[in-house]
């Protein structure tokens, strides 16, 4: 969004009254520095809400002598599921990475890194999908207990952002031109935050 | 930074030419700022009414509220019932906080000043900064939705603490609504606060260094960091309860033998992490404005301003630090406590530099006694009184006494709350000529402030007394109680103040609606002030400024024998070379 605006602002370097001017490029870099501030301050913001909720959950973890709380019952821990979301999550970040570098020399470049990024995505959600569906199939339910509670809303909230982040790469696909390199970048930059907010929660809840 | 680089990064702005890009869907950052205006004034007088209410029923408990009474309770006969009043109370500090204070101040001079005092021509984001307010209004519809559901408005307090707040607690869709609300209102928070950090930092004019900045511009800098990195916490407090609500999740739900369970404590501590900075985030914009029109209707310099900005610095890293003070009858920790104890008073020693400072610039000044300087004195006022009342509650010993009675409200409604009114006040007075073009009546305007100051004097104040002599707050009839009973004489002496403080605001409204179409015509510089917001017309072009201005000097260069010696002026606009 804050990548798109600022690109859609219209060129820099004009008099206000003078009219629109030809994007140049020497805008480029002060549009780029601007966008950088900005997704800063916004991935920070989401960082500090999974922070938040890490928090909590380490708090309801400690509190509890043992894990999951007693009268709860262990969960199934679907490694297959997990390992495969986390491979995925992992290779769709490299895959934007990869997209970043080759847009940043040419715009259109940047296209096959990104739809193997988005694919990478969509798998993850599904993943995640299907591992939701496996723990309901194993008859655990978000009111089953605080363990159950913590895997539904980690990874429920999480599966949110990563759906944004697919729908933002989609956006990137879809656009008639090539995304400007300071938009790319941005959704870069969240794709990594969901993957690392990701690996985090899976070394917290699932391994640890 | 050279001109040439900073005409390169601001954006140069078309005017919209539909009525609805214009108008509505605007991106234009006075347009915005005057949206959340309209917004928050419409929501303070909401909560407003609803603060009536709360003091009709402590000072005439059981008796039907006179002339509204039967439309708004039809069912006891007009009577608030304890429900209605639970409901009251929470509502009145939901919507003051997140949907009338916050909007008119960080969301409608925010977006409206700081482009302006910067030498900017719009915000860094304008779509963003246009998602940031709508997201707001379909929170505001939200929460108003909520007024109408079957089992009532939300009723678990404007902290909506679990158990109240669990599906348990709180049955029907109200709080639920409540949560989403909330987390929509900080998602707008956010993306004004990546709006404004960004666009201080990157668009800046040529010159405006950081210590050039006019202090309502730190401060609301300052309040954007805050709100960048706490607001979030309270969203994932709101996830929590919305899962806890929704889908049976099991956070806030405290276990028992057979059942296991989560803490009702967790959400308080999500809370608070996020509530203190709040406090901040609300009274810092109203600070800022104060330390600024202090400065110029004094016509000197403002005192300390580079150790003021480190005195705001220093508060705003406490801030975060300083939570467990609201909790301290958790049964937390002594040694915690006392941490947090030893953390909330350390606050005190910048607060005071604060205050030296607003001392120090009227002192010896040639103060002109406008309609906003009034009301910038009203808040170093009202807020001194609060914040001297603020020691006794972050001492351990004193607060758990004081916990939960009428002195942690009146506490809270003198620094958090009328000092923060009577800074948007200021701030309307002062901007309303930028904003609409046109003067408002000064005469009404100080009468307005007289009113206002006296009756939040009379009302706060005395709600300390109250508290201090053992009465809680949210009871729904004190007289119920022996105990409290000789105090009813005193909470109806805080009703009748209140009453007049509502009705003064009518002169308030008139003088608003009036100017707005028959005030006289405001010229580009009424205040004769030197910032740049006036030193373009008002109301500011489309684009605000033909040509990115050049700042010279800082923003309060006023009673230069020099400047005047040589224009004629006991003012230096920021824009022009100050006489050799």
């Amino acid at each position: 969004m804050i990548a798109a605006d600022v690109a859609g602002a219209g060129p820099a370097g004009v008099r206000a009254g003078q009219g629109p001017a030809g994007v140049g490029g020497e805008d480029e870099g002060a549009a780029r520095a601007t966008v950088t501030v900005g997704m800063t301050v916004a991935l920070a913001a989401i960082a500090m809400t999974f922070a938040a909720l890490l928090l909590a959950y380490a708090i309801v973890r400690v509190q509890s002598p043992v894990w999951p709380p007693a009268g709860e019952l262990a969960l199934p821990p679907l490694w297959g599921l997990r390992l495969a979301a986390t491979v995925v999550a992992v290779g769709g970040s490299g895959a934007m990475h990869a997209a970043a570098r080759a847009g940043r020399l040419r715009p259109r470049a940047a296209r096959p890194a990104l739809g193997a990024a988005t694919a990478a995505g969509i798998a993850f959600l599904l993943l995640q999908l299907f591992s939701l569906r496996a723990l309901g199939g194993a008859g655990v339910h978000p009111a089953s207990g605080l363990a159950a509670s913590v895997v539904y809303a980690l990874t429920a909230f999480h599966g949110l952002h990563a759906l944004v982040a697919v729908l933002l790469s989609l956006g990137l696909l879809a656009a008639r031109r090539p995304a400007r390199p300071g938009r790319l970048l941005a959704v870069v930059a969240f794709w990594h935050l969901v993957t690392a907010v990701w690996l985090i929660v899976f070394g917290a809840v699932f391994v640890a | 930074m050279s001109d040439e680089d900073q005409t390169q990064k601001q954006p140069s702005l078309e005017a919209h030419q539909t009525f609805w890009r214009r108008a509505v869907f605007s991106t234009d950052h006075k347009v915005i700022g005057r949206q959340f205006l309209w917004l928050g004034l419409v929501f303070l007088a909401v909560a407003g009414t609803l603060a009536m209410l709360i003091r009709w029923q402590l000072a005439h408990p059981g008796a039907p509220v006179p002339v509204v009474g039967g439309l708004l309770f039809p069912a006891t006969g007009g009577v608030v019932s304890p429900a209605a009043y639970t409901a009251l109370f929470t509502m009145h500090g939901t919507i003051m906080i997140f949907f009338a204070l916050t909007p008119i101040l960080i969301g409608g001079f925010g977006n409206f000043c700081l482009p302006l005092l910067i030498g900017a021509r719009d915000m860094a984001f304008p779509v963003l900064n246009m998602l940031s307010f709508w997201t707001m209004f379909v929170a505001t519809a939200i929460l108003t939705a909520s007024f109408f559901t079957p089992l009532g408005p939300p009723a678990a307090g404007w902290t909506s603490y679990p158990t109240l707040s669990t599906a348990v607690g709180a049955p029907g869709v109200a709080q639920t609504l409540w949560v989403l609300a909330i987390y929509l209102n900080g998602a707008s928070s956010v993306m004004g606060a990546v709006n404004y950090i960004t666009t201080v930092i990157r668009f800046r004019a040529p010159g405006m260094t950081f210590f050039r900045m006019p202090l309502t511009v730190w401060e609301l800098w300052l309040a954007s960091i805050l709100n960048a990195l706490f607001v979030p916490v309270l969203a994932a407090g709101a996830v929590l309860l919305f899962f806890d609500r929704v889908f049976g999740t099991r956070f806030f739900i405290a276990g028992s033998a057979i059942k296991p369970g989560g803490d009702p404590v967790l959400y308080q501590h999500l809370f608070w992490i996020f509530g203190h900075p709040e406090v901040y985030i609300l009274i810092l914009p109203a600070w800022g404005i104060a330390g600024d029109l202090l400065s110029f209707f004094s016509r000197k310099p403002a005192y300390g301003y580079k150790v003021t900005v480190g005195a705001l610095i220093a508060i705003v890293v406490l801030s975060g630090v300083v939570y467990g003070h609201h909790m301290f009858v958790t049964g937390m920790s002594p040694l915690l406590g006392e941490g947090f104890m030893v953390l909330t008073m350390l606050i005190s020693v910048p607060s005071v530099i604060l205050g030296v400072g607003w001392l120090g610039t009227v002192w010896r000044g040639s103060i002109r006694l406008t309609t906003p300087m009034l009301f910038a004195l009203g808040l170093v006022t009202v807020f001194g009184l609060g914040g001297f009342t603020g020691l006794f509650l972050a001492d351990v010993l004193s607060d758990v006494y004081l916990h939960d009675t009428f002195f942690v409200v009146g506490h809270f409604h003198l620094t958090m709350s009328a000092a923060v009114l009577l800074g948007a006040f200021a701030a309307i007075y002062f901007w309303f000529p930028k904003m609409f073009g046109r003067m408002m009546n000064e005469a009404l305007g100080k009468l307005h402030f007289a009113l206002t100051l006296v009756t939040v004097i009379v009302t706060f104040g005395l709600q300390l007394v109250l508290g201090y002599a053992g009465m809680q707050r949210r009871l729904v009839d004190p007289s119920a109680y022996a105990f409290l009973r000789p105090l009813m004489p005193l909470n109806r002496v805080v009703s009748q103040a209140a009453f007049v403080m509502g009705a003064a605001q009518v002169l308030f409204v008139v003088n608003f609606f009036y100017s707005l179409f028959r005030g006289p015509k405001a010229s580009a510089n009424p205040w004769q002030v030197g910032t740049l917001d006036w030193t373009v017309p008002s109301p500011p072009p489309h684009h605000n400024f033909d040509d990115i201005p050049r700042v010279f000097v800082g923003p309060h260069e006023l009673g230069n024998p020099a400047v005047k010696a040589a224009r004629g002026v006991d003012f230096q606009r920021q824009d022009e070379e100050p006489p050799a």
